[in-house]
């Protein structure tokens, strides 16, 4: 099924660094130990608060250069849906250790133990009130939200969609349940996040468009030999990357048998923008 | 462009019984599932009791391989959703059958078992998308499968999964089961947080001081298929942010009622046709204060007849939204609205129609169910009684 829409910005956080439409730059120290302002301009106090997956998805949200919310102003037109593996996992491990150390453990950790509480950052700092959801699918959690925000927008429930796949533990947990090995999706820590649109909205607002999702359904046969994950998708778009490719194609293996559909995503030369 | 997503099997297990039709005659006897402990030690939270699934209820259940509750709850009431589906559906095609799995936090007792027991507990069950995966192995689905993880709202939020992936034709039947039990880190997480009451709560009510925790499952068979013997269907949706706080919801309920806005608009309803909101009312003062001020919103003067379901069997979490459902499934068909258990003097909105006794209806056609959740998540889902001419969604 061909699609009319776009990918207009995007932010990552990843073991080669942090980068997207708003920043670039390297991150020093462990993910646990990460200050916000190391990575954006923009005042941010809640983010020592945060957990450890909040912080990558704010990360990557805020190298996506999104607008903030002013005064309260509420964005009913746009969605968000993150996809996860292991979520909250990290910090429910830690919550679980706080409960020998305080009497029912600590509250401030508790509020963190939901993988759709990141969600919530998202929504109050960037003021997105639109339909909102966490998918988890394993190895594939973060297409899987690719290919639900694509339907949140072709369904009518919102113009654009921003989507975010992440998975991050701290060092102590990622070794305690094996992330980033085999089965997992990739290293422990990363987040990319993407902000999906249709074309009108993205003409209205004057927004380039990066890379238009070109296609979503069955695979052709022989396609599938070129498989990517959403991080590809950052570096397909990144600036300055050498060897990049002009589209990727997203495997959906969410079915048991292993069948599934693909997302086929199309990089928009400068040239192309606007046309 | 015009869809469907009929349901054609419901099922529920929770502390008042181990299928739908024993929970709903024990709602009809005004029993109440909020217990003291059985499960779990006294003495160790801010409250005593809640909404166990006891042995009586759990060993009538199908046993599984392996050795986890949750998985046993989930597959016992996904087996009783199927076996209603094949009975309205003789070519129910498990093949073309996907699943979304609803959870907050699925297998969370075998991270107990890992952080206190020195690595004897089952990892694959703590990922709602693992559970997800067996689940669909167990029963043999070869559709798509995910998990939804929203807090308190997930199961509606997974009925609205299903319902998108049948409109857009990734699979021709979605089954959806939600699933969360009682342990030792859910019970003293609330307890951090001091929502919990030391007695069976009380939604709405004027002496209501926190809620009742529950554990059990769901399930439902949704269909693309126009078939005339489906049990109901879902009629709208919406799903919004309040964009406030991750834990604490929007005191003026605006993000409830964009959502109940926004579900009353898919569905093609007028207001004066919801014949009850199945409310969330789970007995917290902000929650059912914030839920009162959107009903009030929504509705104006002249809502119609509110109930809440917690006071039967507590807040069953990531499983609420799908429990709920089927119960809803019932009450059409029965065209009566429950009563709203623990409920005696309002508390909230003195405009609300709050249920003390069941109501029987001469009509019951739409049900509005809401759910808010941590995240600033809000879900309102209108589930109405089967028509074959006005089963399709706008």
């Amino acid at each position: 099924m061909k699609t009319n829409l776009y990918i207009t910005s995007f932010g990552f956080i990843d073991s080669s660094g942090f980068g997207g439409t708003g920043s670039k730059g390297t991150v020093c120290g462990l993910p646990e130990r990460f200050r916000w302002r190391e990575f954006s301009e923009r005042p941010y106090e809640r983010f020592g608060r945060l957990d450890i997956l909040s912080k990558h998805v704010l990360v990557a949200c805020e190298s996506a250069d999104l607008p903030l919310a002013e005064d309260g102003g509420k964005n009913h037109g746009t969605g968000i849906v993150l996809g996860t593996q292991s979520g909250s996992l990290s910090v429910d491990a830690d919550y679980y250790r706080s409960t020998a150390e305080i009497s029912c453990g600590s509250p401030a950790l508790f509020s963190y133990t939901l993988p759709n509480i990141s969600i919530g950052e998202i929504a109050a700092r960037y003021g997105i009130a639109g339909p909102n959801s966490c998918i988890m699918a394993g190895s594939s959690s973060g297409t899987a939200a690719l290919r639900e925000g694509i339907r949140i927008i072709e369904g009518g429930e919102a113009e654009s969609c921003i989507v975010v796949a992440a998975d991050a533990a701290s060092t102590e947990n990622a070794e305690l349940f094996g992330l980033g090995r085999a089965g997992h999706a990739g290293a422990s820590c990363f987040a990319y996040a993407f902000v999906l649109e249709t074309s009108e909205r993205a003409d209205t607002a004057h927004r380039k468009p990066r890379a238009v999702v070109s296609w979503t359904g069955p695979a052709a046969v022989g396609e599938l030999d070129s498989l990517s994950g959403p991080g590809d998708i950052c570096r397909m778009l990144m600036d300055g990357e050498k060897e990049k490719p002009d589209s990727i194609m997203l495997p959906l293996a969410t079915s048991r048998s292993g069948r599934g559909d693909v997302i086929v995503i199309e990089s928009l030369p400068e040239r192309k923008a606007g046309s | 462009m015009k869809h469907r997503a009929n349901i054609i099997g419901a099922e529920a297990i929770n502390a008042l019984g181990a299928n739908l039709s024993e929970i709903w005659d024990r709602m009809m006897g005004l029993e109440c599932g909020i217990r003291p402990l059985v499960n779990l030690p006294k003495g160790r939270y801010q409250t005593d009791v809640a909404g166990e699934v006891l042995p009586e209820i759990e060993n009538r259940l199908p046993e599984v391989d392996g050795n986890s509750r949750l998985f046993r709850l989930a597959a016992a009431a996904a087996a009783g959703a199927l076996k209603q589906a094949e009975s309205i559906d003789r070519n129910l095609d498990l093949e073309n059958t996907g699943l979304v799995f609803s959870t907050t936090k699925a297998g969370i007792d075998e991270l107990e078992k890992i952080i206190t027991r020195e690595n004897s507990g089952n990892p694959e069950y703590i990922y709602p998308g693992a559970v997800a995966a067996k689940l669909a192995g167990h029963l043999s689905l070869g559709g798509p499968v995910i998990a939804v993880s929203c807090a308190c709202a997930s199961g509606l939020a997974a009925i609205v999964q299903a319902a998108r992936m049948l409109r857009d034709g990734s699979a021709a039947r979605m089954l959806v089961v939600g699933a969360d039990i009682l342990s030792d880190f859910v019970m003293q997480g609330f307890s951090s947080l001091q929502a919990l009451s030391e007695r069976p709560c009380r939604p709405y009510d004027c002496a209501r001081d926190g809620m009742s925790l529950g554990e059990g499952a769901g399930a439902l068979v949704m269909s693309a298929d126009e078939n005339p013997e489906s049990l109901a269907s879902v009629g709208g949706w919406g799903i919004t942010n309040d964009c406030t706080h991750i834990n604490v919801p929007d005191p003026g309920g605006r993000g409830l009622q964009k959502a109940v806005e926004a579900a009353l608009a898919m569905s093609g309803k007028k207001r004066s046709e919801i014949d009850c909101i199945n409310g969330h009312g789970t007995s917290t003062i902000p929650n059912d204060e914030m839920e009162a001020e959107a009903i009030a919103g929504a509705f104006g003067e002249n809502p119609p007849p509110l109930s809440s379901m917690k006071g039967y069997f507590g807040h069953t979490m990531g499983a609420g939204g799908v429990i709920e459902t089927a119960i809803n499934i019932e009450a059409l068909r029965e065209k009566i609205i429950p009563a709203c258990m623990g409920f005696a003097e309002k508390g909230v909105g003195p405009l609300l129609n709050i249920c003390r006794e069941h109501l029987e209806q001469k009509r019951l056609d739409n049900i509005l169910t809401l759910k808010s959740g941590f995240g600033g998540i809000n879900a309102a889902v209108i589930i109405k009684a089967f028509s074959s001419q006005q089963s399709a969604i706008s």
